[in-house]
């Protein structure tokens, strides 16, 4: 725990100094492309940008702590206003993304070591093969062109149907915010305009978690505990599941949290190629428009988000495995 | 498991009224496997709104802020344009000024203040009345928050109103330009007084907070909401102070659908789904053409892309060389190979079609002779030296153009090392007030603001815009050419003015200080139920939705 905040206070630091000495004046692209060089000092006293740095990160940190991420150069909004509205419907596309990919790939991975050299495994393999080595936007356009242009089952874009409104803000969770207010119009759209991303950007992950679960668990098979527990009679489904998949999980639990690492990479593209009103458009400006504030905020909650990944990951393990003991 | 809560459950009764027995869980069984497919069927069925009165526009910009005093840039221009008014406007499909909210104006013999006349029974949005104190806040509030498009209002000294429906500028100088300005569309739109107070804080008197998320203005259609990164809504004003009695709109509903990906687009409008896309890929451009229910509109823009050459540092100092240059590139293969036909060669250093455009330049050529007798009179007659070619990153078309130059100019012995900086770093180097540390060449752009050509000249060749103040970033001087805006810009006589404005063309022509390049064009992509659209060339991503409507 002390380390991962000690993470975080590391990337605050590097981000406020490379978002600082890089090259072009903030102020001077807030300004305005025209602006008269005393409207430009202006903007600089309006965010204090023409303090000493150390005194600025002083600012910065003070305000962070009290959950203030300052003030967007660009939209002039407070970043956290944005940061809700962009950060969620991201955080939404990844978490279905992530949860597809699990409970997906892991049965498609037991499946293909138990029926392990049959056409089955040969199947899942073939599958797996071409999740890892198709790039997400060549597959999020092929769907796209298959299920929305010629099909017409699914949209080509956005979060929710234009002409329906967005459910009630609870979570910012479309998903969930529809289901709690059981607002079904609301669900019904929803899932239908998240499925399509979702599958582009799970895919690749799929499939290796799927061949991660499939290696893993051959080598559990293989243990001698595995022939004692089905020479004392236990049924297949246990021995398999209980004594088997339970020992087989801490690498899989690994990998699946890098993957949801990487996910946060393929989702900024997801979101391009499916409208998708995330994180990705948002980050892409502010870094075009060097909008420090706003980088800053982008950089520590995707670093918040990793870190609590891989704390969370760290914490499964003494779930699954009672060997593993943190002090 | 399944045995277990059917226990639970008949244990607590939860439905005493019903019997809950075996052929209760068979229509349970009945149930889920019915509801399922249903529900996947929903799921595939699940599109399909009614959507004929509603306009769906699909476009890649969303702006950053909806605040008329703040924003400024060109994603801004389609909601501006119809929520909010301005006191005059541009014609439809031209660069002419018309009366917009105000009926009439009068301007005092030396030209230093206006007075309009408004339309009465003008209301906001929100219901209050907009009178000429309105409109003087409006002006207030811009140039109290001194951002962006507050430049153009510099000039202003005072605004106020005279009467209900009079409102009177004083202005520090003659400002000839100055109907051109107030009909632009960053700035100078009327926001209501009421909405500002109602949500100004201490911190926050101007309310720019609740303003870039929300627009209460005058115009035919209101602000409805802004869901962020996915679309902005409005909808029909039905108070609006021109009436709907006789027009042949029946847009009740605006969806301005922000959809990054081009090629989306095109899909979203072959189905329907959308009825006109901003952003269709030169390829998939071709592709459409022909297509039937689909219209495509091009017409060239008043954007500029230039060459800019370093005039005070390096081989570009001296105009033979500059000339030399102008004469190597290949223009035709520019608009032909790079461009293929998307753009129009540039005619001077102000835009083809704006008032007191000079039209009796020469359209520059390739002369590879005439380059190297340029170039031997410089004292490099074989070349030899090698220049910096600097581009903004994402614009392809530059970097292409920068390749064109570097094959011709190879011919001529001179290297030229092509660098592609992001913006905020291209910026950088362009603003030191050392010519030393400016590239010898920058390719840069330029949207004007308001349709007069000293929009162009005087930010980009006056001498008193090196940087770092503004845009004349090769350090371009010319004491003639500085005169000559400088009277220009106090000049009231409409005909003079242009004299010396097309004098100065003149001269900026011969200095060479850039090579004016094209005016791309604007693509516009139409389903064809959409009736009533005219191109405005200065509202370049606008529409002009009171006039027009749908067939559907």
């Amino acid at each position: 725990m002390g380390y991962t905040l000690l993470t975080l206070w590391g990337l605050t630091l590097i981000t406020f100094v490379l978002t600082r000495v890089v090259p072009g004046d903030p102020a001077r692209i807030a300004a305005g492309p025209q602006a008269r060089q005393e409207q430009v000092e202006q903007v600089r006293r309006m965010y204090g940008l023409d303090k000493p740095l150390w005194v600025q990160y002083g600012i910065y940190m003070a305000n962070l702590l009290r959950g203030d991420f300052g003030k967007s150069l660009w939209s002039k909004r407070p970043v956290i206003d944005d940061l809700k509205a962009y950060f969620l419907p991201t955080m939404e596309l990844g978490l279905t993304a992530g949860l597809m990919f699990f409970c997906l790939g892991v049965p498609l991975g037991i499946l293909s070591a138990v029926y392990r050299n049959s056409p089955l495994d040969h199947l899942s393999r073939l599958f797996a093969l071409a999740g890892v080595s198709l790039p997400v936007f060549i597959f999020g356009l092929v769907l796209q062109l298959v299920f929305y242009k010629i099909l017409g089952w699914f949209p080509a874009g956005g979060r929710i149907d234009p002409f329906i409104p967005p459910p009630r803000h609870l979570t910012g969770f479309y998903l969930l915010d529809s289901l709690i207010t059981g607002n079904w119009r609301a669900l019904v759209s929803s899932l239908h305009h998240i499925f399509l991303p979702a599958v582009t950007l799970a895919y690749g992950s799929l499939a290796v978690v799927s061949r991660m679960t499939r290696a893993s668990l051959l080598e559990v098979l293989g243990q001698d505990y595995i022939r004692t527990a089905r020479a004392k009679g236990l049924a297949e489904r246990v021995v398999l599941l209980k004594h088997a998949l339970r020992n087989a999980m801490v690498p899989i639990l690994t990998i699946t949290g890098l993957q949801i690492g990487s996910l946060l990479g393929g989702v900024l593209l997801v979101e391009i190629i499916f409208s998708w009103p995330g994180l990705g458009t948002y980050a892409y400006t502010a870094v075009t428009v060097l909008d420090v504030n706003a980088i800053m905020a982008i950089t520590l909650v995707t670093g918040i988000l990793y870190t609590g990944v891989n704390l969370l990951v760290d914490l499964l393990y003494t779930v699954v495995d009672p060997r593993i003991r943190y002090r | 498991m399944r045995c277990g809560r059917k226990e639970v459950e008949a244990g607590r009764k939860p439905y005493p009224h019903k019997n809950v027995t075996k052929e209760g869980g068979m229509m349970r069984k009945f149930l889920l496997y019915s509801l399922l497919p249903m529900f996947l069927g929903l799921l595939v069925l699940g599109q399909g709104v009614p959507r004929e009165r509603t306009l769906v526009i699909a476009t890649g910009l969303q702006p950053s802020t909806l605040d008329i005093g703040v924003g400024y840039e060109a994603a801004a221009i389609n909601v501006n344009l119809v929520v909010y008014e301005r006191l005059v406007r541009y014609k439809p499909g031209s660069v002419e000024v018309e009366p917009e909210l105000a009926k009439s104006w009068s301007v005092s013999p030396d030209g230093k203040v206006w007075t309009f006349e408004l339309h009465s029974g003008i209301v906001f949005h929100d219901g209050t009345p907009c009178d000429a104190a309105a409109v003087a806040f409006s002006f207030q509030r811009a140039m109290a928050i001194n951002l962006g498009p507050a430049w153009m209002l510099e000039p202003i000294e005072r605004v106020e109103a005279v009467d209900d429906l009079t409102v009177r500028f004083t202005l520090k100088r003659p400002y000839p330009e100055f109907l051109q300005v107030l009909a632009n569309i960053f700035g100078t739109g009327i926001v209501s007084p009421a909405a500002v107070k109602a949500h100004a804080t201490e911190d926050d008197p101007w309310a720019q907070e609740w303003l870039s998320s929300h627009m209460v203005g005058t115009g035919p259609y209101k602000f409805v909401e802004w869901v962020k990164g996915q679309h902005i809504i409005l909808r029909r004003f039905e108070d609006y102070w021109r009436g709907w009695d006789g027009v042949k709109n029946n847009i009740e509903q605006v969806i301005i659908r922000y959809i990054t990906e081009p090629s989306v687009q095109r899909l979203l409008l072959e189905r329907g789904d959308v009825d006109i896309a901003m952003d269709i890929s030169v390829d998939d451009w071709e592709l459409l053409k022909g297509t039937p229910g689909i219209v495509l509109v091009e017409e060239p823009s008043m954007h500029a892309t230039y060459l800019r050459f370093n005039c005070a540092a390096g081989p570009t100092a001296d105009v033979r060389v500059r000339k030399a240059i102008r004469a190597a590139l290949d223009y035709k293969g520019m608009i032909e190979y790079v461009l293929r036909g998307h753009a129009v060669q540039m005619q001077g250093a102000a835009a083809i079609g704006l008032p007191c455009h000079n039209n009796e330049l020469p359209l520059p050529v390739q002369d590879l002779d005439l380059a190297r007798k340029l170039l031997a009179e410089a004292g490099y007659p074989h070349g030899g030296f090698t220049l910096e070619y600097v581009y903004e990153s994402g614009h392809e078309d530059r970097r292409r153009v920068g390749e064109l130059l570097q094959a011709s100019l190879a011919e001529l012995g001179i290297a030229l090392k092509i660098i592609e900086l992001p913006w905020p770093d291209l910026w950088e180097r362009v603003s030191a007030a050392d010519p030393e540390r400016t590239p010898a060449i920058v390719a840069n752009g330029w949207w004007p603001d308001y349709a007069d050509v000293i929009n162009f000249l005087y930010p980009m060749y006056h001498s008193s815009q090196w940087p770092p103040v503004a845009f004349n970033i090769g350090f371009y001087k010319n004491e003639e050419v500085d005169k000559l805006l400088d009277r220009a810009q106090v000049e009231t006589d409409p005909a003079v003015r242009c004299e010396l404005l097309k004098k100065a063309q003149a001269l900026i022509y011969e200095d060479c200080p850039d090579i004016d390049l094209y005016h791309l064009t604007t693509r516009i992509a139409l389903r064809d139920w959409v009736k009533g659209y005219v191109y405005s060339p200065i509202y370049t991503e606008g529409f002009f939705l009171y006039d027009m409507w749908l067939e559907k």
